[in-house]
């Protein structure tokens, strides 16, 4: 897990962004970009359960609303009426 | 016939020249010669040639001025033109000015009537606020009186505050006369020491400082402030600044602002084709001059260092 | 005792003053919160980010609800996308919000333009070539420094050589791009300009660069914000209101059987759009309450617990503090940037609409001066973040990378009294403390403005940011009423005028705020966009092509028909120079129409519909003149000073003096006077030369051209030419109508397309040097040619009335010690007010000495906080364009 995956990321620009618990800058790419042991996964389309058969790049189907529609899996999720985590366990 | 003037230039928004913001009037022509004086072109009083080979544009492959003096002085090597002072001094066409594009070559100095004058001022008369007005600085414009003169009485007609820089070498007839119509003096004393200031500046200062006595003594209700460059090694001694505190508490003065030493009319002493005494030596330190400006106001004296002026 | 105090003792004992400078002396203004420097050090590493929240929920919504009225349509696809945006709080933020998840971000408008992204998908998918450029972009260079991203690099692609876009996006960008090919306002409205009768014509134009882009490139901004209704009523009382007017207009036509049936659906679209803003602030709010619970530092928790307060309580009920006020301004301004690509979009009189917040809260003691000051420097960080996504010719070549969202001060009020507020005092404060390039600050002068006032403007001018520029307010209401007293602006109404983009005058009116028991009229922009038309043409290009006879000898091609004419008098040069422009301008105007048009049918303003007055009252958008005042849209001009110059060596040496033929002129124009041009050498400095072997043969024609009388120096025989254009301006651009049906007026800024234009235009009548910059602003002399002074400038500046046109541009540079002390504050305050007192509508201040230019221009990297005003505008000194670097610096040295 990368620290851009986090709840806990807040997003700065497109190379790096800040931990809300630490303060510290994140980088997104490269060395130092891994996720800590208090990572929580952050609310994003790619991880929420209506989000169906993504390919390589990400795009997959979104089932979550009255009409389907393609989707991505970067996209932020937590302002998103239906987003539903889904269990990874 | 009404007098014209030799003036150098025209200076628009001043504003340490006299209080406010200021137009000011450069005139050529100074009876005195300092050897560290920042505005050398204003020596002689006529239209002169000045050269600024810093900007002269040879380098990069102009040849605009090559074959165009018709007196033959100047030359050319591989570093650019050579100006000939000795023929220059003399020249009165300024041919090599006229292909100049980069405004290295240029005649310095151009003839004005009163009216031209009153014209820039009554055209920014309305720019210089409640304490503003005109300075007419120079060289000495006590040089040119008979137009000084008549400009001031335009500019008393026109109820604008006049200010002037003058070095006070003036005869004293003329220079009583001429006062009245000034509302704002600086006068400079360069040296209290008659040797020194004849060695500094090639005059005595005599007449300079019995023409200031003489002005407090008669009915002139202008401002008067004392101005001295401070010259390293030469005028910043405090005995200097004792003699001349002296001298004006006798005369009821109580101003005077000390001007500390710069380098910058080094390149027009080039331009001019003179050599420049102070290329090195001169300078004074921060700490000299608020030495000195502290003895002048331990003796009750207002001292003014540079541009930190009250006005 | 020191000198200081035994000099201040005597001083007094004569009765003479000198003051202390308390308040411009760098080492006496407090510093910044220290929460805006935190940020600041945080800004300063920033990259410029587009990513693809907002365009990917705007066109998902856009999709699905095809068929429905465009209106609803676009309410529900701006709704859904603001409200889906990921919330961003930076720890030690007060106030919040941001255009995307990205502090610097924006995002590409596919539904404007499309073109760009469908025809490089493969290359975009491949990853491979950097962007291919349009000829605007080809001339832009925007400066590489700070938050630029001119160049890919990692998993980051470079978008319009300014933005980085992460690479997994692109594929969304590639995907949310493509049902827009063919649709999109571009495509539209290009697909319609080739109906119009000089297409051809209209493409030559825009391939010479002989105008520099297209309307609907940024169809908004260049305008004032309004936040009375917000402010007023709150998102649950407009939603209210709108179901009230849903009632009763649905339906119903009211007399007027074109707009009158459009209403019902604009307060449907509108309580769309309420319904989104609302909970665009409430997940901001949900986000604040998160990263309280998981913060262990008291003071980050206490400040995200009162940042949710703010936001929940802005999300529905109108304000009832100064800081939740503030916050609601900054959502709205952020909701109105964020619906179309955008620059100029103005706050307005912020500090007069504030005030009754301001003084409750201190009368009732729950805020102190210096906690709104520091709130205020907070918002200078929040406006210097906001970015516009455009092309590299609009980003760099327009704009120079600021977004222009200028923030007036002063002015009149309602009853014609002096408008000045004590938070307005603060404003100012929190300029000098936070010194950001924007809001960039704007002071209306008027005579009846508080001297306190103006000296403490004066203080903040001198510290060499560039703001406040200085404004004339009785130019402004002049021009409010000759343009717009012909729909009805009365006195009052022209009294709430102010600047929206650097300098454009927009129409305003004033609207009763009741709060804490009383009426406030308060200020705001009451127009569409007050720019949009047809823009910027290059007058000096236009002349050259009059000399050549339509040839465009940089192109190679003929650009303009040729006219055939003998150019035997200046007047005839002169009259073919207004008969090419009139061609110019009627082939530009109807596409720029067009643009807008379609523009206004497809994308018509939604957020910027519901605050402009009086688009609530009327159930009509600000598309359809729904604004009070729509006589808005106007003609730029660029390089004035440079054509009036050529003008007046053209008459000089050619007509007057006959020293050369004009085709001996004209030679030596082409032949760059012997020089090599600045494609060549790179330096676009008008001051560097460097001869080739023909440099003989123009030697004397060269010296003579740069002799020749110029503008700038009170000298008629060159100032005439200003007064004859200006004339001839006044009438040419009102006989062109915009889309609106009014008619056009001319704006005269350059913003910074005085270099890109330079670009493309030979050398000059005047000794310009190919490829240099054409001067900037409109007033302002031509670089190293005024050689009289400042008065001399301002003298010939004023031989026309100011207030006939939107603006006239003066931009000064003074040397940091001519202002020094409080007596350089009276000083430099005494020469703004002469030139106000002249009629001189604008003028602004680069107090910067070239010395430190030169050395940021060397190592940018220890000046990322150096500012400079260029043409109209604030920006860092490292992310402007090295022409525009260079013509700075040549302007600066020039004086010293």
């Amino acid at each position: 897990m990368k620290h851009i995956d986090c709840k806990n990321y807040t997003y700065l620009d497109c190379e790096k962004g800040m931990c809300a618990l630490t303060k510290m800058m994140l980088p997104i790419d490269g060395k130092g970009s891994d996720a800590c042991p208090k990572f929580v996964m952050a609310p994003k389309c790619g991880c929420c359960t209506h989000f169906k058969d993504p390919d390589s790049h990400g795009l997959g189907t979104c089932e979550g609303f009255e009409k389907p529609n393609w989707a991505y899996a970067s996209c932020g999720a937590g302002s998103c009426e239906y987003f539903e985590m889904r269990d990874e366990r | 016939m009404a007098p014209k003037g030799i003036i150098f230039d025209v200076q628009a928004f001043s504003v340490h020249d006299g209080p406010g913001c200021r137009t000011t009037i450069f005139f050529a022509g100074c009876p005195l010669r300092c050897r560290w004086c920042s505005n050398p072109e204003n020596f002689a009083l006529k239209a002169h040639l000045m050269f600024a080979g810093r900007v002269c544009k040879w380098s990069s492959g102009c040849r605009a001025c090559e074959n165009k003096c018709t007196h033959n002085s100047l030359t050319f090597n591989e570093d650019g033109p050579q100006v000939s002072w000795d023929i220059c001094q003399e020249c009165t066409t300024f041919e090599c000015t006229q292909t100049c594009a980069a405004n290295a070559l240029r005649v310095c100095g151009k003839e004005y009537s009163v009216e031209d004058v009153m014209t820039i001022l009554r055209r920014d008369f309305c720019h210089w606020g409640n304490d503003g007005g005109v300075t007419f600085s120079g060289g000495d414009p006590m040089l040119q009186p008979q137009f000084l003169k008549a400009v001031l009485q335009a500019c008393k007609k026109m109820q604008i505050h006049t200010a002037i820089e003058t070095s006070a070498y003036i005869p004293q007839s003329t220079f009583l006369d001429i006062m009245p119509l000034v509302d704002f003096a600086f006068i400079d004393v360069k040296n209290m020491d008659d040797t020194q200031h004849k060695a500094g500046t090639g005059v005595s200062n005599n007449l300079i400082l019995n023409n200031i006595a003489t002005l407090k003594t008669s009915r002139w209700n202008g401002r008067l402030v004392l101005r001295t460059p401070i010259i390293g090694e030469y005028n910043d001694s405090e005995d200097n600044a004792l003699k001349t505190i002296d001298f004006m508490k006798e005369n009821g003065l109580y101003e005077i602002n000390l001007l500390p030493f710069h380098r910058l009319g080094q390149t027009k002493w080039e331009q001019l084709g003179l050599s420049y005494d102070y290329a090195t030596g001169g300078d004074v330190s921060t700490e000299k001059m608020q030495k000195l400006q502290s003895i002048y106001l331990d003796n009750n004296i207002l001292c003014y260092l540079g541009d930190k002026t009250p006005f | 005792m020191t000198n200081e105090d035994k000099l201040n003792e005597l001083l007094k004992q004569h009765g003479i003053e000198m003051e202390e400078d308390k308040y411009s002396a760098l080492e006496n203004i407090p510093q910044k919160a220290e929460g805006c420097e935190k940020l600041m050090e945080i800004y300063y590493t920033l990259k410029n980010t587009v990513d693809m929240e907002y365009p990917y929920w705007y066109n998902r919504v856009w999709q699905e609800n095809d068929g429905d009225i465009t209106i609803v349509r676009r309410a529900k696809a701006m709704a859904a996308a603001l409200s889906h945006l990921t919330p961003t709080i930076q720890p030690y933020e007060r106030l919040v919000m941001n255009k995307t998840r990205n502090v610097r971000g924006a995002f590409p408008f596919p539904w404007v333009t499309a073109s760009f992204f469908n025809a490089q998908a493969e290359a975009l998918m491949a990853e491979a070539d950097a962007p291919a450029e349009s000829e605007a972009d080809a001339v832009s260079i925007v400066g590489d420094g700070g938050g630029n991203v001119t160049k890919s690099y990692g998993n980051i692609i470079s978008i319009a050589k300014k933005f980085g876009m992460r690479k997994e996006e692109i594929p969304v960008l590639v995907r949310v791009s493509k049902p827009w090919d063919g649709n999109s306002v571009e495509e539209l409205s290009n697909k319609y300009a080739q109906y119009t009768p000089d297409y051809a014509l209209e493409q030559n134009i825009m391939e010479s660069v002989l105008c520099m882009f297209d309307s609907y490139c940024i169809p908004q901004g260049r305008e004032v914000m309004n936040y009375y209704l917000p402010l007023q009523y709150g998102w649950d009382g407009i939603i209210e209101l709108c179901n009230q007017r849903i009632t009763e207009t649905m339906g119903e036509a009211d007399s007027d059987g074109i707009l009158g049936m459009g209403r019902g659906y604009y307060y449907v679209a509108m309580k769309i759009l309420a319904q989104g803003m609302s909970k665009w602030c409430q997940n901001y709010a949900d986000r604040a309450h998160y990263l309280a619970s998981i913060e262990t530092d008291p003071a980050f928790k206490k400040n995200y617990e009162d940042i949710e307060a703010v936001m929940s309580h802005i999300a529905h009920k109108a304000p009832s503090t100064f800081r939740q006020a503030l916050q609601l301004t900054l959502c709205c301004h952020y909701g109105v940037v964020n619906e179309d690509p955008q620059s100029g979009q103005s706050i307005g009189r912020l500090g007069q609409v504030l005030q009754p917040f301001y003084e409750k809260d201190i009368a009732d003691g729950i805020t102190t001066e210096e906690e709104v000051i520091e709130l205020l420097e907070f918002y200078r960080i929040k406006i210097t973040s906001i970015e516009c996504f455009a092309s590299a010719g609009v980003t760099g070549g327009v704009l120079s990378g600021n977004t222009f969202n200028n923030l007036s001060l002063g002015g009149l009020n309602r009853d014609g009294l002096t408008a000045v507020t004590p938070l307005e005092y603060l404003i100012i404060e929190a300029g000098m403390r936070c010194r950001t390039t924007q809001p960039t600050l704007s002071i209306l002068y008027d005579e009846k403005t508080p001297e306190d006032f103006l000296m403490k403007a004066a203080s903040c001018t001198k510290l060499g940011m560039g703001y406040p520029a200085w404004m004339n307010n009785q130019d402004g209401i002049n021009f409010m009423m000759l343009n717009y007293g012909p729909e009805g602006m009365n006195l009052q109404d022209a009294r709430a005028w102010c600047l929206g983009g650097c300098l454009e005058s927009s129409p305003g009116c004033f609207l009763p705020l009741n709060y804490n028991g009383k009426t406030y009229w308060i200020p705001g922009g009451a127009g569409p966009t007050a720019g949009s038309g047809v823009h910027f043409v290059g007058l000096p290009k236009v002349l050259e092509l009059v000399l050549t006879n339509g040839y465009d000898h940089r192109m190679k091609r003929q650009i303009l028909p040729a006219h055939n004419k003998e150019l035997d008098s200046l007047e005839t040069i002169q009259n073919e120079w207004v008969n090419y422009l009139k061609m110019i301008i009627n082939a530009l105007n109807k596409v720029n129409n067009l643009q807008m048009d379609i523009w206004r049918k497809h994308c018509m303003p939604i957020v910027n519909s519901l605050l402009k007055p009086d688009c609530f009252t009327k159930g009509r958008d600000l598309g359809m003149m729904g604004g009070r005042y729509n006589a808005t849209i106007n003609f730029e001009s660029c390089g004035t000073i440079t054509f009036i110059n050529s003008l007046a060596s053209l008459y000089k040496n050619v007509f007057k003096d006959k020293k050369y033929t004009l085709e001996e002129m004209l030679d030596a124009m082409l032949h760059n006077f012997g020089f090599k041009t600045s494609y060549e050498t790179g330096v676009f400095s008008p001051d560097f030369r460097e001869a080739t072997d023909l440099a003989g043969k123009y030697e004397q024609i060269f010296a003579d051209c740069i002799n020749a009388p110029k503008f700038g120096n009170a000298d008629w025989e060159a100032d005439q030419f200003l007064k004859w254009y200006e004339d001839t301006m006044f009438d040419l651009t009102r006989s062109y109508e915009s889309y609106y049906g009014k008619p056009l007026y001319m704006c005269q800024i350059s913003v910074s397309t005085h270099g890109p234009q330079g670009f493309v235009t030979l050398a000059d009548a005047a000794g310009r040097l190919a490829g240099t910059t054409y001067s900037d602003g409109s007033v302002s002399a031509a670089a190293g040619t005024d050689k009289n002074g400042i008065y001399a400038i301002f003298q010939s500046a004023t031989v026309y009335d100011h207030g006939t046109q939107q603006n006239a541009q003066m931009n000064l540079k003074l040397h940091p010690s001519a202002v020094k002390g409080i007596q350089g504050t009276r000083k430099l305050l005494d020469i703004v007010r002469s030139y106000m007192r002249k009629g001189g509508f604008h003028v602004q201040f680069n107090i910067v000495d070239s010395n430190t230019l030169r050395a940021a221009q060397a190592k940018p990297e220890n000046y990322r906080d150096l500012m400079v005003r260029v043409a109209g505008f604030t920006q860092y000194w490292c992310e402007i364009g090295k022409p525009i670097q260079d013509e700075v610096i040549y302007r600066t040295e020039y004086d010293n």
